[in-house]
């Protein structure tokens, strides 16, 4: 019905033109990724040097230094390696804080769904009131309370992003209760978990998978935030964030230190934004979580 | 309209009692004992009462809780039990700074993105359009920290350009101000522009194709002109949401780089006091925080109602 409307208007031709845009996208997309992912599936088991061995005589080396390629930092640690193991960190907190994040969304809004009434307006106001909190007063909060850390920054993702999905769960999940398969369903006699998991989860999968890459990218620029305030992983962890801050109070001796940390994390956000839209498109999900 | 300002009232006041015992909660439960923490793992058990006495951690939990109520209400925002001072005119005092670099960032964001979302929307086929969609994608994958980084290092320490660090208050004078808040404000805006740049485009896109935009071409003004007399506003509607929402992830980006340029804001003092374990700075500065995000909510919301007549009419 509304398909008719939009051609009747020509506005399928623009679509489709929108369309092809968006797959050339995704390709740059996983391009720009590619190599990120490669190199941090690699620094699993292999880095060039130790990313947290510091060396006094080799503090501050410029970029191409011999066995430095990167050069080194303030503490003499290579450069490229500690870029490497952070890279590790970052996906480590953006998939835990996404997963945690989907568990959260999922529990609270196909609760408010399938329930509905009085239990439904009281979860939509507790996730109106978290979707309020920057991420970043909520680290600050949490580290307050329980030290700084990596579960701080998960929690801190888990918590802002889990109302935003919860919010696209109960409108997605809506939509689906109205189909006839659903009232088969119910009339056949089965219950609301049941229709839930069997029925619902299937059906809205492919707008959580689009969700789960948005929140993915965005997870790492909150997690590079909070670790540049030093609420996040703590050394000897590595991470892009902390590098950030270190790399600022030498920014007049070795301005580069500043820069290599700054663009992987552009790359890898960009890298995943752009496979987000393209599979949005794949999928043609037309809701979309604010994040 | 009365109905639907008493509505939005009274909700705002709930939201702020769930969001009081939500950072209540967070700080107090979640985590455990904070002067164990402050300790750490070697403190004998004298000490660490000591110190549960010192930050006023020893009386329970609920009456804490609506201690703090009654100050949040009368607006004193409490005792620090570290410095043993109030945490109001601290508060008040970085919130000055924060609000005025993330208040100019949103207007600058504004200025420089709704001219090029309506260029992007009307020039959506060309490469003009492809060029702008281009950038905004890349401007919302750089983190505004970085950027003000990045910034700090071309235009104050390389070119000397600006200020690296520090605040100049409003009362020295409009020209200091600026300068001190410049790059922090370029770098918060770039972000946000990226976003607004997407939403006008798109809000426009959809209104190209309406009825209305057909009418005004019909009687005679080129399509241009016809977004320009009856787009741009429709557009604006929900951009403006946008903004609403937008507001809080602009303060949050504004107390990280007011780090970035050493910007005496609500982050740094949040910060300090999470150095010091000072509870009743954090939990309060988070309080005024989140009132302030949700004060903005409310606005746009009410705003929204006048700018749109069908508003009202729909939500009571």
């Amino acid at each position: 019905m509304a398909n008719v409307e939009l051609v009747a208007r020509g506005v399928g031709a623009w679509r489709q033109r929108r369309r092809t845009r968006r797959s050339v996208n995704m390709w740059i997309g996983l391009a720009l990724l590619a190599p990120v992912a490669v190199m941090t599936l690699v620094s699993a088991f292999w880095t060039p040097a130790s990313p947290t061995r510091t060396a006094a005589r080799e503090r501050l080396l410029g970029a191409g230094s011999p066995g430095h390629l990167l050069g080194t930092d303030h503490l003499g640690r290579d450069e490229l390696s500690m870029l490497m193991a952070g890279a590790m960190t970052s996906f480590q907190i953006a998939i835990l804080g996404t997963a945690f994040g989907l568990l959260v969304g999922v529990a609270i809004g196909g609760l408010s769904a399938m329930i509905g009434t009085f239990f439904d307006d009281a979860l939509m106001r507790v996730c109106d009131v978290l979707f309020a909190f920057p991420s970043v007063i909520l680290a600050m909060v949490l580290a307050a309370g329980m030290g700084a850390g990596k579960d701080t920054v998960v929690i801190a993702i888990a918590l802002t992003v889990g109302p935003a999905i919860a919010r696209l769960v109960r409108s997605v999940t809506t939509q689906v209760l109205h189909r006839d398969f659903i009232a088969a369903a119910r009339g056949y006699g089965r219950g609301k978990a049941y229709i839930f998991v069997r029925h619902v989860l299937p059906n809205i999968s492919s707008a959580l998978i689009v969700t789960a890459a948005t929140v993915f990218s965005s997870s790492i620029l909150t997690d590079a935030s909070l670790s540049y305030l030093g609420v996040g992983t703590q050394p000897p962890g590595v991470s892009w964030g902390r590098m950030l801050n270190d790399a600022q109070a030498n920014v007049a001796v070795q301005p580069m230190l500043a820069i290599w940390p700054g663009l992987a994390i552009v790359i890898c956000v960009l890298g995943l934004s752009l496979i987000g839209d393209g599979l949005r498109d794949r999928f043609d999900v037309k809701g979309r979580a604010r994040l | 309209m009365a109905a639907y300002v008493l509505r939005k009232l009274s909700l705002f006041g709930l939201t702020l009692l769930l969001a009081s015992a939500l950072i209540f909660g967070a700080l107090r439960l979640l985590g455990g004992n904070p002067a164990a923490i402050a300790l750490g793992s070697d403190a004998t058990p004298e000490d660490l009462r000591a110190l549960e006495v010192q930050m006023g951690l020893n009386r329970p939990l609920w009456n804490q809780y609506v201690d703090w109520l009654g100050d949040l209400v009368t607006g004193s925002l409490g005792v620090s039990a570290v410095s043993k001072a109030p945490v109001g005119p601290p508060l008040s005092a970085g919130l000055g700074v924060t609000l005025s670099v993330a208040i100019v960032a949103i207007i600058l964001a504004l200025v420089v993105a709704i001219p090029l979302g309506f260029l992007a929307s009307i020039r959506n086929t060309r490469s003009t359009g492809a060029v702008i969609s281009g950038a905004a994608h890349t401007g919302l994958a750089i983190p505004s920290f970085w950027l003000g980084l990045v910034l700090a290092l071309v235009f104050a320490v390389t070119l000397r350009m600006f200020p690296s660090g520090g605040y100049a208050r409003l009362a020295e004078g409009v020209g200091p101000w600026l300068r001190s808040i410049a790059l922090p404000v370029i770098a918060l805006a770039a972000g946000q522009a990226a976003i607004f740049v997407r939403y006008t485009r798109a809000a426009l896109l959809d209104i190209a194709h309406e009825d209305f935009i057909r009418t005004a071409r019909m009687k005679g003004l080129n399509f241009t002109q016809a977004m320009i007399r009856h787009g741009l506003r429709n557009g604006m509607l929900p951009v403006l949401t946008v903004v609403g929402i937008q507001f809080g992830f602009l303060v949050g980006g504004t107390l990280v780089i007011e780090n970035v340029f050493f910007l005496p804001g609500l982050g740094r003092i949040m910060m300090n006091a999470l150095g010091v374990r000072d509870l009743v700075l954090v939990q309060s500065g988070a309080m005024v925080i989140t009132f302030i995000i949700l004060l903005v909510n409310l606005l746009v919301d009410l705003l929204y109602g006048v700018i749109d007549p069908r508003v009202k009419a729909r939500r009571v």
